[in-house]
């Protein structure tokens, strides 16, 4: 059986991707025509094919910049220098109340909860009819290196709490916090609980004497407060080396192979470029935050303590007696699910309830697995505490 | 252990290093009255040159602690790979490569992660970070004399102006809470 041929020309004409590949680096292996060994000829076509794959990736990566994130119809309602706030637009003319306030991370970017069409939480719960609002940090600068959390919780949330309560004429708001925003969320409605409903956690890190990850290995043992006071704000090159250190091999080296592999196949590429693309995109972090962040919850647990100093209050989570969904996920690498659970147990709620699933820390919020198995479990939960 | 060795080996030539600059300066014979004296700043300059020296050789110490540790996990990852894998997979079956590939990635995944959750791996990187942030300390304080030759204000002086603006700020928003409580507590009386 004859063989066929391809060459790289062929290949950029051909491409049922619709990508053109028009990027030819100088060492691509020519196809010899006057070879005449079989082996000889697979081994030539297979170098071929391989140097197309290589080339169409290089050509994706280019294209990757372009990519749409956080696409669902939204209008920013307020906007200072270190956040904006979203609203996200009701597919019903009375959607479900109270509104939802999502409270995102200070770690990556907040389109990780909008990433995609099919695999975004934020268009999940509009569709459900709820009336949804993000909170989208935007990235300090050297002269906020003294913004605290005292700032981050009882300003700036409160702010946008206020916000809502005010232009929706309700006296009380569902919090909605994802990760470091989860704890942030646990740590406003010990101070204000009065104005929330709802408490709904998705990976809150609580009692870190449990956790078991590489960040936190590192984060207690890290001079904080010296580097801090060289670098003024955590740079985003330090917590991208961090990151680089969870799952190195299975998810460092493994997914570009897969993306070799998959190179045909728009839909993944597209699904991995968003991924990458928000995983590349680190903001700073304030530098008085993080040293809280390291040092108060990560080196001291005072958050478990009830000893953690917010302005002139201690954060108490046992004041917190409001109804709680505590989300965790199973095979969270980021944030330890024990950590996490520990909540429910520090609450004094009556209706608490931790749901468990077997996914990932982004797994849970941004993928099918959690369009399918989390969020109509979380919806129904919001919707059985709701006004209507 | 051979890290160990290393480590030891390092602090005890830095240490002979060290001594060795001192005395060369002993050997001058400063006089003791140099406050009063034009030795004065160059004995602060001095002293500047030799932190930075010696933060260079620690910083060069936490390195190669680093990397020791990084390599010995990375040859501990192929003996381990190739007493799973003993020959080479054959590179024409791609199934032969792909089940290689499984394993070295399932050794290497294990190994890396096993290194990055130690504690003596995270005090590496702390140190580290640690050394590499007095760098910047340094040279911020040698740029602070500059700012002081010009009747500029230093960075302490400007972190100072920060924070004090973040309290302000954070004054303002607690004092608009007061008023508006205070305005809508009025309103109620006022209505009844």
């Amino acid at each position: 059986m004859k063989k066929k041929k391809l060459s790289l020309n062929k290949v950029a004409a051909t491409s049922d991707s619709g990508i053109k590949v028009d990027y030819i680096p100088s060492k691509v292996p020519s196809v010899d025509n006057t070879t005449k060994s079989h082996s000889g000829e697979l081994e030539k076509d297979k170098n071929n094919d391989l140097m197309a794959k290589i080339n169409k990736v290089l050509e994706v990566y280019r294209k990757s910049s372009s990519l749409d994130v956080g696409a669902t119809p939204h209008e920013v309602v307020k906007e200072t220098r270190l956040y904006r706030l979203l609203h996200y637009k009701p597919i019903f003319d009375s959607p479900i109340r109270p509104p939802i306030l999502i409270v995102y991370a200070l770690i990556n970017r907040s389109y990780i909860l909008d990433l995609q069409k099919d695999k975004s939480w934020v268009r999940n719960l509009v569709n459900q009819g709820f009336d949804v609002y993000l909170i989208d940090w935007k990235p300090p600068s050297l002269n906020d290196k003294y913004v605290s959390f005292d700032d981050y919780v009882n300003v700036f949330i409160d702010q946008c709490v206020d916000y809502i309560r005010n232009n929706k004429s309700v006296e009380k708001i569902t919090l909605h916090g994802y990760c470091m925003g989860a704890t942030m969320s646990a740590m406003y409605c010990s101070l204000q609980q009065y104005k929330i409903k709802n408490l709904v956690t998705l990976a809150p890190v609580i009692d870190t004497s449990k956790d078991s990850t590489v960040i936190g290995n590192f984060a207690r043992h890290l001079d904080v407060e010296k580097i801090m006071e060289s670098v003024g704000n955590m740079p985003p090159e330090l917590l991208r080396t961090c990151f680089s250190a969870l799952k190195p091999f299975k998810q460092g080296v493994n997914k570009y192979y897969s993306l070799l592999e998959h190179i045909n196949d728009r839909r993944f590429i597209e699904n991995f470029l968003r991924i990458e693309k928000w995983l590349y995109d680190i903001p700073p972090i304030a530098g008085e935050a993080f040293k809280q962040w390291i040092k108060n919850i990560y080196q001291e647990n005072l958050l478990v303590k009830n000893k953690m100093k917010l302005g002139d209050e201690f954060v108490n989570l046992s004041r917190i007696n409001i109804p709680l969904l505590n989300i965790i996920a199973n095979e969270d690498h980021l944030v330890s699910p024990e950590g996490s659970a520990e909540l429910n147990n520090l609450v004094s709620s009556k209706d608490k309830r931790i749901m468990r699933f077997p996914t990932g820390h982004v797994g849970l919020i941004a993928s099918s697995y959690s369009q399918i198995n989390v969020l109509p479990k979380t919806g129904r939960w919001f919707f059985l505490r709701s006004n209507t | 252990m051979w890290g160990m060795t290393v480590e030891q080996d390092f602090n005890k030539k830095y240490q002979e290093l060290i001594n060795s600059y001192n005395a060369i300066w002993k050997d001058f014979k400063i006089p003791n009255f140099n406050m009063f004296s034009p030795y004065f700043q160059f004995e602060q300059d001095q002293k500047q040159f030799q932190d930075l020296f010696a933060l260079f050789l620690k910083f060069h110490g936490s390195i190669i602690n680093y990397m020791v540790q990084v390599n010995q996990t990375y040859l501990k990852s192929i003996k381990e790979l190739q007493s799973k894998h003993p020959e080479l997979p054959n590179f024409q079956s791609e199934d032969e490569m792909k089940k290689y590939k499984n394993i070295a990635i399932d050794v290497f995944e294990d190994s890396f992660t096993k290194l990055f959750q130690s504690n003596e791996f995270s005090i590496a990187v702390s140190e580290l970070l640690s050394n590499y942030s007095s760098f910047g300390k340094l040279l911020g304080n040698a740029f602070n004399d500059y700012l002081k030759s010009m009747n500029l204000p230093n960075r302490s002086e400007i972190d100072t102006i920060l924070r004090d603006m973040q309290e302000l700020k954070r004054d303002v928003h607690r004092l608009r809470k007061n008023l508006d409580l205070i305005m809508s507590e009025e309103k109620e009386v006022v209505l009844k």
